[in-house]
């Protein structure tokens, strides 16, 4: 599209923003790491640790596409007690 | 140890021992509620440094190069070594539930003290061992669940007890769920639609993360968090509009007949379309709210008004019949030790663990955790004025339901409240009245709302005590649809050993009729409960709390069995001394709540006064017509205390065998720990 919208404004900064040494770079780096933690933490990035596990261990098959692991995923999550008093 | 670190323990020690002792002989007008925070965060941390050390390394001899089953079972899926900490979130996540605020807020009619110190003391010596001991059980199982231990360890009879104990738990703890959220919502247009408006937030917000966005779960989550905010506003526009204002008011039986139609449709729907969801919206908002909550009462400190002990400890309190002993253990129970935790500690959580020395981080500080929850709990319901918090918890049979009538016995108790006192805040809170809102969501509303309101602004009280009850009944209703989904597997489980069809889990026909069952169990009590003169919470949270330190038993059974086995007899009571307390409080309190002639405890002098008063024809109509309901009810709770009674009695004894059977050396079920392997990961 070209546009440019407020939220892409946004992201252009973040990517030029501390690239390099110093307070700014240090900032960067602690955002993204707190960032990545909390992907990890809600489950964000299960796809992706999927797919990294899919190559290590079945390196030959086609892996499930991002919509299919979502709902295999949610399936075997609520098969067991999950929640308590 | 170095002296640093010495010096720094002893400190640790000198400050909780300090707090401690100010919470317990402080006899003053007030107390300040900093106290209990200092005194919990330093006998926790006391706990995990060293109480925990000493099982991990003495009793359970964890070892770190042994391999766990997420790296021998590795499937990516189930079975997956994952970081620590993430793991630690997911267990706390999953053990934290409505019970930790509850209990203490009924407990609190004995005064702050009680519950307190049984909230600390039960939760470092038991609660978090029965978490920890179950986990470290399960990691050297491969993960297996609590009643396939019991089964492997005790034999046939454990299983099938440890079967039918988390059936009727279940059942019993939807009700009671049920009840308190019935209890917040009656003729309240404002709670009532904005509890409303979870559901359909909690479907979109599932199309959202399946369909247009897959697995999206941060935006998604934001997404609805931010929806949720709003429907407590718009929730204060509905109640002022005077046509809509209609549409949600309602009163407690009408209530219950809806959520028993929710819980049913939640069951059957794939849990994609809601339970999911729903769920994740939950977990953040509980986080969310449990962490506000601390950094409110840190920067607040607000003075506790209720006494360390109120006159109530002789058993006549207005919230539920019963004197201290053993009453306080029953009605605290998950915020000091919960059986219920032992299925997820013998469920999910193993299967994520990539070493075993984090068993006791994750296992006993995750319930340190929870129990500290309990604590704020406390501290919420006790920064009330005690007039104010026993004008909300006292249900109308016992202090009559004209306001008038209620606030002149509270007086009496030497409680003073007035009838102005409680329609001002009232109208804070944007309700009608707040009389005999038994349950302990709106006291701890109100708590939560006057301590938000002044940490972070003192304005938009009302908003905040409707953020508080959207907050309990959103993870209330989350238990319920999870509760209800498990216990239709079980019931599916079971069912299909007799009828093989009803045992496909899939099979839409057995769907529809277990789910049935399952709501129809839990829907009774929850009616009943709406109707019942004392309340509903006098005699379903005894139960419950009864159920649940029976399931917290039988987990400290198999944790015993196995650690005699191991060779351990002289470290047994780690295990067993908790054990053997669980037993005299649940067996005294199944005892009292059978035979107590007391109309208030015993279900079957209740059964008989009613029946009595019935044939004589003394009772008004309307309450004429309920007798036979009541009468039967009565029966029916004093026949599931008498099951949960001998149940628990079977299986000690059962223990006692197996245990005296493996410490001489005689025939018992061998020990089913798996052999050792070594571990191939680089951290270890």
């Amino acid at each position: 599209m070209g546009m440019k919208t407020p939220w892409s404004r946004v992201r252009e900064l973040w990517r030029r923003f501390g690239r390099g040494p110093g307070p700014a770079g240090r900032l960067r780096t602690a955002a993204s790491a707190a960032w990545r933690a909390l992907r990890a933490a809600t489950g964000d990035d299960g796809y992706e640790r999927y797919l990294a596990h899919h190559r290590l261990r079945h390196g030959g098959d086609v892996p499930m596409s991002r919509a299919e692991f979502f709902r295999a995923e949610q399936r075997r999550k609520w098969d067991g007690i999950r929640r308590c008093c | 140890m170095g002296w640093g670190q010495r010096l720094a323990w002893t400190a640790v020690a000198v400050l909780g021992a300090g707090a401690a002792g100010a919470i317990a002989l402080h006899r003053g007008e007030s107390i300040n509620s900093i106290w209990f925070i200092v005194a919990a965060v330093c006998i926790y941390a006391l706990g995990l440094r060293f109480y925990s050390a000493f099982v991990a390394a003495r009793v359970l001899a964890l070892d770190a190069t042994r391999a766990t089953p997420a790296e021998r079972l590795n499937d990516g899926r189930d079975y997956l070594p994952t970081n620590r900490w993430i793991v630690f979130g997911h267990h706390f996540a999953a053990i934290a539930g409505p019970g930790p605020l509850i209990g203490p807020t009924l407990a609190a009619q004995f005064g702050y003290l009680p519950g307190t110190i049984w909230i600390l003391i039960g939760a470092v010596l038991g609660g978090c061992v029965q978490d920890f001991v179950i986990l470290f059980c399960s990691l050297r199982r491969n993960g297996r669940s609590l009643g396939q231990m019991a089964r492997d360890e005790l034999g046939a009879l454990g299983g099938a007890v440890a079967l039918i104990g988390v059936m009727a738990i279940m059942i019993i703890l939807i009700a009671v769920l049920g009840l308190v959220v019935v209890n917040a919502m009656k003729h309240s247009p404002w709670a009532t639609s904005t509890v409303a408006a979870t559901i359909p937030i909690a479907v979109l917000i599932g199309l959202y993360m399946r369909n247009l966005r897959p697995g999206r779960v941060i935006e998604g989550t934001a997404l609805g968090v931010a929806l949720l905010v709003f429907s407590v506003v718009a929730g204060g526009w509905i109640d002022h509009h005077p046509v809509l204002r209609g549409w949600f008011d309602y009163d407690g039986p009408q209530l219950a007949l809806m959520i028993i139609a929710y819980g049913f449709a939640a069951a059957v729907l794939p849990v994609w379309l809601l339970l999911a969801p729903r769920d994740y919206l939950s977990t953040f908002m509980k986080i969310g709210t449990i962490v506000a909550l601390a950094i409110a009462i840190v920067i607040l400190r607000p003075e506790v008004k209720m006494p360390a002990m109120t006159q109530f400890i002789d058993g006549t309190g207005p919230i539920f019949g019963g004197t201290l002993f053993p009453f306080v253990f029953i009605t605290i129970a998950c915020g000091a030790i919960s059986g219920f935790h032992s299925l997820i500690s013998s469920g999910t959580t193993p299967k994520l663990l990539g070493n075993e020395r984090d068993a006791r981080f994750i296992g006993y500080g995750a319930m340190a955790m929870e129990s500290f929850v309990a604590v704020m709990a406390m501290v919420a319901a006790t920064v009330l004025d005690p007039g104010v918090y026993f004008a909300i918890n006292s249900p109308a049979g016992v202090v009559g339901a004209e306001a008038a009538r209620a606030v002149q016995t509270i007086s009496e108790w030497g409680f003073p409240v007035t009838v102005e006192q409680m329609t001002a805040l009232a109208r804070e809170m944007g309700e009608s009245t707040l009389f005999a809102r038994t349950g302990g969501a709106p006291s701890l509303a109100v708590g939560m709302a006057s301590i938000f309101s002044q940490a972070f602004g003192n304005t938009l009280l009302a908003v905040w005590y409707h953020f508080a009850i959207m907050f309990e009944a959103l993870f209330i209703l989350t238990t319920l649809d999870a509760g209800t989904r498990v216990a239709r597997f079980m019931l599916q489980d079971m069912l299909g050993n007799v009828f093989p069809a009803l045992g496909r889990t899939s099979w839409y026909p057995s769907v529809l009729l277990c789910s049935a069952l399952v709501v129809a169990g839990w829907g009774y009590f929850l009616y009943i409960g709406t109707i019942d003169p004392l309340g509903g919470i006098n005699s379903l949270w005894p139960l419950f709390g009864i159920a649940n330190q029976m399931l917290a038993a039988i987990a400290l059974c198999v944790s015993t069995t196995v650690i005699v086995k191991s060779g351990k007899l002289r470290y047994a009571w780690v295990t067993a001394v908790p054990l053997a307390w669980l037993v005299v409080i649940t067996s005294a309190a199944a005892w009292e709540k059978l035979f107590s002639p007391e109309l208030r405890i015993g279900f079957l002098a209740h059964a008989s006064d009613l029946s009595e008063k019935l044939a004589a024809g003394v009772l008004p109509p309307e309450k004429a017509a309920q007798a036979p309901q009541l009468i039967f009810n009565d029966r029916l709770d004093a026949v599931l205390t008498a099951f949960f009674l001998v149940t628990t009695w079977v299986l000690v004894i059962e223990t006692v065998r197996v245990c005296h059977a493996a410490a001489t050396g005689r025939r018992c079920p061998p020990s089913t720990e798996t052999p050792y392997v070594r571990t191939q990961l680089a951290e270890a």
